[in-house]
């Protein structure tokens, strides 16, 4: 113990508290959110990567189909892909890794409102997260229905998906936990003074993802029950030989999945509306619209998950009011990208790379919303439901949204978690890279899509060869670009200048502590007495 | 989690009730259940049967004939196979070697006495229209019928069909006249492409074949076991199951509430105690 505390690093919330002998005993043990927040970080990056690494792997063998993997093998990729960056890395993502650390120094808190329950999911999401890799690796074949488990084949296939479903099963009580203490925490634990409409952009996300996660996981948890008892008892819900319903399976799954987009893209705009008022230094443009529309996306995108099913059997009267209400979505989201761009408006920009990447989910994002309404009115999906369209406009809507907003929230509160400054230089360079082969990458799944290349398929006439090297050759760039930006933050935590504790002139609570912060964040609690971007007030032009 | 818990306990109370959900049709059953074909080939179709054409006028069946004749029956309100055979049908038409109206005519008639002229005649514009090419008129007739005309046709050719919850159940099949209204043949729909976009096709030299032969005189017998039903499936559980989720569905949301109002109601007091 003693060689370790010489380290001159080990500064705030990393220094030992001496309550366990190995470090990471009292790591595993700790009810610091930060701390849990910061392993949570740690896991969801590893499998990040790992995610990353299938789908270029997926990519690279389109290219010439056969030479790298046969169909089988094809299918346990892109569902294992699938299934990492799902369950393990973007549902989870945003609210327990950045949710974690900075909810509670937020809204002015010394920690979550159950800091054990907070442990328990921590543990929860390890052990779901250790089950979903068990199936890859335990006798039998790896998961091979897709990341949606699609009855009756997920009841009837060899593979080992009853272990997969098991760990997404145990995922889910981590969500539903953290949803729970975030509400609990955000309803309870704010700073004196700090009303509902004081409180930042994303604590009142979290707040509406902590409902969405609560009440949507249920559903999961009770559909993948049914799988398991289909499997091991024969209990035939969703098998039509057994007198099941195969479209009933795929109700309460998109009952649940269509939430969980919800649960990934509202922090993920909360984030962004944390950023952009502080690099333009202006007061967060229509605040309480921008709020008030988390909580719109949230109710209304209860009723939509219909849109996933269009093609698979469904009344026609049903068809029209999903679709109704689907393009009722839009409207709240709406809302918030034309509040992000009028509050850049007339700003003072500064184009650090926390901006860059705002600006690229804003772009990202929007694609990926004004594509999602092409498919979801009714004509043009029974065209583009099963073919690559959706591979596009899914990846511009999970990475483009939520994954670039993580990367945002990286770059931008990395001073602030790690007490160190990334170059700014590498930085951008990695954001170019990664830009580009990401548009590369997906647009061009747009164009297959369109022209009829069906998703799934391992392999591909000739006429779509093209359209699959240009997509192949984008992720080759999106790939070095992430390991540039990755590589460069790495670098930050070893070799990394000190961060002040306010480097970006951030007005919200957590720059008014240290980088790193220390252990129960405030010293006194502050009391809050005006709005969350008070640059309008301050007059910092 | 009290939550979660009791909705797993409800989903075990409801297993037996998805077990003994079970409802498939085999031929056997079918066929027990007094569906399917009865052959009459052979026979001659009352000419007196009355029914009525696009236009709502009388239309008897004597005068509907006159050349060989494709029999089909269809409830134009049918969201399956019906369709689908339509389709298949305004697709083989236009590859007929055969003249339109002088050498053939298509009949296709409603079971469902509900169906008016009205939904008829639109039926009829959709498929002219899939035929993709200019198309006489006469030459298929979309007709409706009273139940006493539609009972006697489905008689005389042995078509059994029953209704259902959700429409009808009945065989998907294709009849071959002769110019008098002699049954000469039954051609069954035997196969369904799953997946494609017109899962029913019918092969135009075989209907060449049927219509040439008809017209000749020639009756082909036998009718095949394994063939195309049209019906609805519905589960018998379903319903019970669906019972119990809105049950769960909205103590769930009461759950929610209650906790909403709870924290809500005790938000002050946490927060002036810190």
């Amino acid at each position: 113990m003693e060689p370790m505390n010489k380290k001159p690093d080990r500064a705030g919330f990393y220094a030992r508290t001496g309550a366990y002998r190995w470090a990471i005993v009292e790591w595993m043990m700790s009810t610091d959110h930060k701390r849990i927040g910061v392993m949570y970080l740690l896991a969801l990056l590893s499998f990040f990567s790992v995610g990353v690494a299938l789908g270029f792997i997926i990519r690279l063998s389109l290219l010439a189909p056969g030479w790298l993997m046969d169909a089988q093998t094809y299918n346990e990729f892109f569902t294992i892909h699938g299934l990492i960056q799902i369950f393990l890395f973007i549902i989870p993502g945003i609210p327990v890794a950045f949710g974690n650390i900075f909810l509670p120094i937020l809204i002015g808190a010394r920690d979550v409102a159950f800091p054990r329950i907070n442990r328990l999911s921590w543990w929860l999401y390890a052990a779901g997260a250790l089950i979903v890799l068990t199936s890859l690796f335990i006798g039998g074949k790896p998961p091979d229905t897709g990341w949606t488990f699609y009855a009756p084949y997920s009841i009837r296939t060899p593979a080992n998906v009853s272990v997969a479903v098991l760990g997404v099963f145990v995922l889910g009580f981590s969500s539903i936990l953290t949803g729970l203490n975030f509400v609990t925490t955000i309803h309870r634990m704010r700073a004196p003074g700090m009303s509902w409409f004081r409180m930042p952009a994303f604590p009142w996300t979290l707040y509406a993802t902590g409902w969405v996660q609560m009440l949507a996981t249920p559903v999961l948890a009770i559909t993948l029950l049914f799988i398991f008892l289909g499997r091991f008892f024969g209990v035939g819900f969703f098998d039509p030989t057994r007198g099941g319903d195969p479209i009933l399976y795929e109700h309460l799954f998109w009952m649940y999945s269509h939430p969980a987009v919800y649960i990934m893209v509202l922090p993920a705009m909360g984030i962004i509306s944390e950023i952009v008022p502080v690099f333009s230094r202006r007061a967060l443009f229509g605040y309480t619209a921008v709020c008030l529309s988390a909580l719109g996306i949230a109710v209304v995108g209860y009723a939509v998950w219909g849109h996933h099913m269009f093609t698979s059997g469904m009344s026609d009267t049903a068809r029209v009011i999903f679709s109704f209400i689907t393009f009722l979505v839009a409207v709240p989201s709406g809302v918030k990208i034309f509040n992000w761009v009028s509050t850049l408006y007339k700003g003072s920009i500064s184009l650090d790379a926390p901006l860059l990447f705002a600006c690229s989910f804003i772009f990202t994002f929007s694609i990926g919303g004004l594509t999602g309404l092409i498919i979801g009115s009714l004509a043009p999906n029974l065209h583009l439901h099963g073919t690559y369209f959706i591979v596009g406009h899914f990846h511009y809507v999970m990475f483009g949204g939520a994954g670039i907003s993580i990367l945002a929230a990286l770059h931008y509160w990395f001073p602030k978690i790690t007490g160190r400054m990334y170059c700014e230089r590498y930085a951008k360079f990695g954001w170019l890279l990664f830009f580009i082969g990401f548009h590369v990458l997906y647009f061009s799944m747009f164009v297959l899509g369109y022209q009829g290349m069906p998703r799934r398929y391992f392999d591909y006439p000739p006429q779509y060869h093209l359209g699959h090297v240009i997509s192949t050759t984008g992720s080759w760039f999106l790939v070095a670009g992430l390991i540039i930006i990755f590589g460069n933050l790495i670098r930050a935590i070893f070799r990394g200048e000190r961060a002040p504790a306010n480097p970006w002139g951030g007005r919200t609570l957590e720059w008014s502590i240290a980088s790193p912060p220390p252990h129960e964040n405030f010293e006194t609690i502050p009391v809050i007495t005006r709005r969350p971007y008070p640059y309008d007030v301050e007059d910092v032009r | 989690m009290k939550i979660i818990l009791g909705i797993i306990a409800l989903g075990i109370l409801l297993l037996p009730s998805g077990i003994a959900a079970h409802e498939e049709l085999t031929p056997e059953q079918a066929a027990a259940a007094g569906i399917g074909i009865e052959e009459k080939t052979g026979q001659t179709i009352p000419p007196d049967i009355i029914l009525y054409d696009e236009k709502g006028s009388e239309a008897r069946f004597r005068d509907l004939l006159g050349r060989p004749v494709i029999l089909t029956f269809v409830y134009y309100t049918c969201d399956r196979i019906c369709p689908q055979m339509l389709e298949g049908i305004a697709r083989a038409l236009p590859a007929l070697s055969l003249n339109p109206d002088r050498q053939y005519r298509v009949l296709t008639v409603s079971f469902d006495e509900t169906d008016t002229p009205t939904i008829a005649r639109s039926r009829k514009n959709d498929y002219m229209t899939a035929i993709g090419r200019p198309y006489p008129e006469t030459a298929w007739r979309f007709l409706t019928g009273h139940r006493e005309g539609i009972d006697r046709l489905t008689e005389a050719t042995g078509f059994r069909y029953r209704r259902d919850s959700h429409g009808f159940i009945h065989p998907v099949v294709l009849i071959i006249l002769s110019p008098e209204g002699k049954i000469m043949r039954y051609m069954q729909v035997t196969k369904y492409a799953y997946g494609q976009a017109y899962p029913v096709t019918f092969s135009p030299f075989d209907l060449d074949v049927a219509l040439t032969e008809a017209a000749r005189g020639k009756a082909v017998t036998g009718v095949q076991k394994a063939v195309l039903y049209c019906f609805a499936h519905e589960p018998e559980g379903l319903g019970k199951f669906f019972g119990i989720l809105s049950v769960v569905g909205i103590l769930t949301l009461a759950a929610m509430a209650a906790f909403f109002i709870y924290l809500k109601v005790t938000e002050k007091r946490y927060r002036t105690d810190r």
